[in-house]
């Protein structure tokens, strides 16, 4: 408990400079026992960095599976509405009462009906379509909260590697469980080849 | 994970049927038969019903084989790792063609009965003249199904020998044909539809058709292997190799082709409505899919079944990925595909009862559409073709251990 309350009063100095610390590993293997051994620690903000996907990591990592389909489920039923509006409003109706650049043109076409479903899904299908990319697109980045132009851990050297053939594990300061004595215990024994902290 | 890939799999499953296929194959093909005999008799005097009947069912199977052989093909031309331990079924079910190359013969003995063109002149035909004659017809059929099954025995028979050799270079000649294959079963199968399913309106011409045959029989297929192979992990094979892993691709799989589906139908459907030419519009006319159909109002009904039971419900019940992992779900959707392919065949050929057989200057028509006489003959070519299935399967091992792919597929995840 003592510990716990020293390290408070010594945090309150930092708070504002640490951002996290910053483990390297040398290879695959290290890296998710480690990512389990951090998982099971109950951290929450902190991410996993490395040169190619690696096939598993999600689960040693425990990261719930993504909520993005939903965006996108929801970017393609508007899309579809706004498509079947689309093509109402331009073909099949002209009201009065509402000015002449907004109308719609209400023309007889190769004798069709002025509304007919075959003519007009292929709009509403391709509008369906591109919601949901754009759906898929900018819910991705909103998820990830992107565009980052800043991440402190591009200020460590050692992580340029991270490209090339060398493994990260992240841990920032702002999570819950963070201490630094024992996080930096924790990556320690879970094999990091090096470890550095990181400033704000 | 990337360790695995290149660790040689260890299984130890049960992968081969273990009993004697010759007499359930011999019993399967004797109620195919009887089945078949029994169609007949229902039908009476009708044979024109029993062989609508009988050309429904082989389409629904036919095209069901044309599937396999597009899937077996594709992992060649793609050297996909995944699917190689659900591959040696689709083999199976690809090699079966010979089966429908040998009722095949039967649509050729029938054709009187079932294409009108037979007892049509040049002055209706035109210039399909030529081309619609019963003997170059009866080539043609062979010429199709005698490559097709070239090329699907060939796949299973490498397959099978490199079960014994593990011979790496029989992969490679694997890719090598399958090039070749897939150009060659792309031209089969347009040709196959057009000349077998769409001349039973000699008078209707659509050069999508085929694409829309392939479609509805790759989504079938799907169904049925995924079907096939719940069926024998239940049975205690294939334990260990077939994860849900290949069951969730295999879903997924399916999931687009009822996408495809959908979008070949319908294009093939709103380019017919927007063109209104009445040698195309008749054709969906005689199916009730028009504003002011001549069809009876049941066949309006069956349009708008094949709709939704094809296309509209299945698409959002495939959606989620639960439902290509959760077994029953995706067993009851696999059954629905095949539900909705036996209406999708149906109303692609018995329609055509009401056609009349010398080109609309009288002769006998139908005014009835039958159901029971093609559900009996839809059941008795079912009955043959599991016949040839099981003969086919006999003994051999129902995972191409060989394939140096094999313990990629077993490691196999998705994300």
């Amino acid at each position: 408990m003592s510990q716990d309350v020293g390290h408070a009063v010594q945090g309150a100095t930092e708070e504002s400079q640490l951002y996290g610390v910053l483990a390297e590993f040398e290879d695959v293997n290290s890296l998710m026992s480690a990512a389990r051994k951090v998982r099971d620690a109950g951290y929450k903000n902190w991410d996993c960095y490395t040169p190619f996907p690696v096939h598993g990591l999600d689960k040693a990592m425990g990261v719930q599976s993504t909520r993005l389909p939903w965006v996108v489920l929801c970017g393609g039923l508007t899309g579809c509405l706004t498509g079947l509006l689309l093509v109402w409003w331009t073909n099949a109706i002209s009201p009065d009462g509402v000015g002449y650049a907004l109308r719609g043109y209400d023309f007889q076409i190769s004798g069709k009906p002025k509304f007919s479903l075959p003519a007009n899904i292929p709009p509403i299908f391709e509008l369906t379509i591109l919601f949901s990319a754009f759906g898929a697109f900018f819910g991705m980045l909103a998820m990830n909260l992107l565009p980052k132009f800043y991440n402190p851990v591009h200020k460590c050297k050692r992580f340029n590697r991270v490209t090339q053939d060398r493994f990260f594990i992240g841990v920032e300061a702002d999570d819950d469980n963070f201490d630094l004595l024992e996080t930096t215990k924790l990556l320690n024994d879970a094999g990091a080849s090096a470890i550095e902290e990181l400033e704000e | 994970m990337s360790d695995h890939a290149t660790k040689s799999p260890n299984l130890t499953e049960k992968n081969v049927l273990g009993i004697n296929t010759t007499v359930p194959a011999i019993g399967s093909a004797v109620v195919g038969v009887v089945l078949l005999l029994v169609a007949k008799m229902l039908a009476g005097d009708h044979t024109r019903e029993w062989a609508l009947g009988y050309l429904m069912g082989f389409g629904f199977f036919t095209a069901i084989s044309l599937g396999a052989i597009f899937f077996v093909v594709v992992q060649h031309v793609t050297k996909a790792g995944w699917s190689v331990s659900v591959r040696r079924v689709a083999e199976i079910m690809a090699a079966n063609i010979v089966t429908m190359g040998i009722l095949a013969i039967g649509v050729v003995f029938l054709a009187g009965e079932i294409y009108p063109w037979t007892h049509m002149g040049p002055e209706v035909l035109k210039n399909k003249y030529p081309w619609l004659s019963h003997g170059f017809f009866g080539l043609r059929v062979a010429i199709y199904f005698v490559v097709l099954s070239i090329i699907a025995w060939y796949y299973y028979r490498t397959s099978l020998k490199q079960d014994k050799t593990g011979d790496r270079l029989l992969t490679l000649s694997m890719q090598k044909y399958s090039y070749l294959s897939i150009a060659l079963f792309g031209l089969i199968t347009t040709y196959f539809a057009w000349d077998m399913i769409m001349s039973t309106d000699p008078v209707f011409y659509s050069t999508i058709y085929g694409v829309y045959i392939f479609a509805g029989g790759t989504l079938a297929f799907f169904a049925t292997i995924i079907l096939i192979l719940k069926f024998l992990q239940k049975r205690g094979l294939l334990a260990e190799s077939v994860s849900n892993e290949h069951f969730h691709d295999l879903g997924k799989y399916m999931f687009a082709f009822v996408f495809f589906w959908g979008y070949i139908a319908f294009s093939q459907y709103m380019l017919i409505w927007y063109g209104n030419l009445p040698e195309e519009t008749q054709w969906y006319d005689r199916r009730g899919a028009t504003e002011h159909p001549s069809a009876p109002s049941w066949w309006v009904a069956w349009s708008v079944l094949l709709l939704f039971i094809h296309f509209l419900i299945p698409f959002p019940g495939l959606l989620s990925r639960w439902s290509k992992r959760i077994s029953g779900l995706l067993v009851f959707w696999c059954v629905w595909i095949l539900v909705a392919h036996f209406i999708d065949w149906y109303w692609l050929v018995m329609p055509e009862i009401r056609h009349s057989m010398d080109g609309g200057h009288g002769g006998e028509v139908a005014e009835t559409t039958p159901f029971l006489v093609p559900l009996f003959c839809w059941a008795g070519v079912g009955g043959l073709w599991k016949a040839g299935l099981l003969a086919i399967a006999g003994q051999n091992q129902l995972v191409p251990t060989g394939d140096p792919r094999l313990g990629d597929a077993v490691a196999f995840e998705n994300f």
